[in-house]
């Protein structure tokens, strides 16, 4: 049976309501994500957008109006600086940046630039919104690891 | 220079030329699967959340809508069918000629003797020759209508199989949004990302809230319409009050269709034409309170636009695309220009420019 015929894509739908296939279990490496079911992963994955960046390009400005989060997928990108005095930091892979601008009047805080070839994944904040509205329970679980990040930010900066 | 770049662009740009001059005949369909599939698009969106996917709610959506037409067809095709099997014989009636037949008809009957006293009394303007030159003409388009129809098939049938092929186009639109958008986005360089994302979103919220707008509006006119054409006794008041409601969208000119199709129903069914009075004294007032309250409160300060700039608009619609030029000449220049807005604020900030 053709994949694309309305028959196949019901069967598949059944199929899937009853045993869901875990198709983006890679998020669980993201510590955003660490808590989502397969349900809310699929959710997330279906917004999600993917971007390339070459070495020594540019991935964001700082004071650039805040539109997405981006998530390493692969690759080295260097962040700089936080705030005034700070050293820059490295993401690498699993990493992600744009949850703490999200929280300071959507303005990019920070720089980005690759430091090598560089796969992201994006969300938009706009796309966030419709998936907290859509799953408030994913909305709660990404509010408790927002906590977590930057509790360990915070204590990071402290010490 | 990095001429393999440039080649390549050079490349891209023509291959998207090319493609514009293919796909051109159906742009004005695409746009018109577009605005049906924002129509739809929340209640899609909305069955979503509840775990329905869109290539499901789009098609029950569709089995709904087509439920609808077929109540609505079953309820008021045989209806129409008489009556135009009524207007017909009428027409291929060989024992007098049509035009005696229609003034006959008490409507015309009574306009006719008002034209005639008018006549008689400012017999230099001739009034009841023109007013019977006019009726002529009108009676001799009507005639040819049939004929029209016949000799004009092909581009009839082309025309329609576009129209019906509109909710096809919207269904692939509506049940595979996400992958359209990713795929375009895909195509965006990383430097106009972002910018790209928040000038979709702002067209997204333009169009979206225009429309279903609009929507509205056109309800409320036409459950209004339909209720004082009943209340003045014009016969086929939900199906005057309906065209009247769609075509409300037209600005300026559009409110004046529904109450001239009444007008002719009135003189055609042998009523009194001082109903013709009534009816518009009743339409008046549908547009004042859809002109006061209605679009105030439905529409509000969706679309800022100056009067004269809305006519102008209107009128250069119709010049480049007829009767759908005018219905999407408003919205679009609206929105072009409230994207322009967007863009020049976007483009400053993530200093571009």
């Amino acid at each position: 049976m053709k994949e694309n015929t309305l028959a196949s894509k019901l069967l598949l739908w059944f199929q899937r309501l009853l045993n869901p296939r875990d198709e983006h279990k890679h998020l669980l490496r993201y510590s955003l994500f660490k808590d989502l079911n397969a349900h809310q992963r699929s959710l997330v994955a279906s917004f999600l957008h993917s971007r390339e960046f070459r070495a020594g390009e540019s991935v964001f400005e700082r004071g650039y109006p805040l539109e997405v989060i981006y998530f390493v997928e692969s690759g080295e990108m260097e962040l700089t600086p936080l705030f005034d005095g700070d050293a820059s930091t490295v993401l690498k892979k699993n990493q992600f940046v744009g949850v703490l601008d999200l929280f300071s009047g959507k303005k990019r805080l920070s720089s980005a630039k690759a430091l090598t070839d560089l796969k992201l994944k994006a969300l938009s904040e706009d796309d966030l919104q419709e998936i907290l509205t859509r799953d408030p329970a994913l909305g709660v679980k990404l509010l408790q690891a927002c906590c977590c990040f930057m509790g360990g930010f915070i204590r990071d900066h402290a010490r | 220079m990095n001429w393999n770049r440039l080649i390549f662009t050079l490349i891209i740009l023509a291959a998207c030329a090319l493609a514009f001059v293919f796909y051109r005949p159906l742009l004005m369909y695409l746009l018109l699967a577009l605005v049906l599939a924002y129509f739809v698009d929340p209640v899609i969106t909305w069955m979503e959340y509840k775990r329905v996917p869109r290539w499901l709610g789009t098609l029950i959506v569709y089995l709904a809508t087509i439920g609808l037409l077929a109540w609505l067809i079953v309820t008021y095709v045989p209806m129409l069918i008489r009556e135009g099997n009524q207007f017909l014989a009428l027409l291929s009636r060989t024992d007098r000629p049509l035009l005696q037949t229609i003034l006959d008809l008490p409507g015309f009957r009574s306009l006719h003797e008002l034209v005639e006293n008018l006549d008689r009394s400012v017999p230099q303007m001739s009034l009841l020759t023109r007013f019977e030159t006019f009726l002529q003409t009108a009676v001799t388009s009507v005639s040819e209508f049939p004929q029209l129809l016949i000799s004009n098939y092909q581009p009839i049938l082309g025309t329609l199989a576009m129209v019906l092929m509109l909710p096809i186009f919207s269904f692939f639109l509506l049940s595979d949004k996400k992958p359209i958008r990713r795929g375009m986005m895909s195509l965006v360089p990383n430097k106009y990302f972002e910018i790209t994302l928040i000038l979709l979103r702002k067209f997204d919220e333009n169009v979206g809230r225009y429309l279903r707008a609009i929507l509205l509006e056109m309800l409320a006119v036409g459950i209004m319409s339909t209720f004082v054409l009943s209340l003045v006794g014009v016969p086929y008041a939900v199906v005057i009050g309906a065209i009247a409601g769609l075509t409300n969208i037209i600005p300026y000119i559009g409110p004046w269709l529904g109450g001239i199709l009444a007008a002719l129903v009135i003189l055609f069914s042998g009523m009194e034409p001082i109903t013709i009075l009534w009816m518009g004294l009743a339409m008046f007032l549908v547009q004042q309170i859809d002109n006061y309250v209605v679009y105030p409160a439905i529409i509000g300060k969706t679309m800022r636009m100056h009067p004269l700039l809305v006519i102008l608009t209107v009128l250069a619609g119709s010049y480049f695309g007829g009767v759908f030029g005018m219905l999407l000449s408003v919205p679009l220049v609206y929105m072009s220009f409230s994207l322009l807005t967007a863009l020049q604020k976007n483009l400053k900030e993530f200093r571009i420019i």
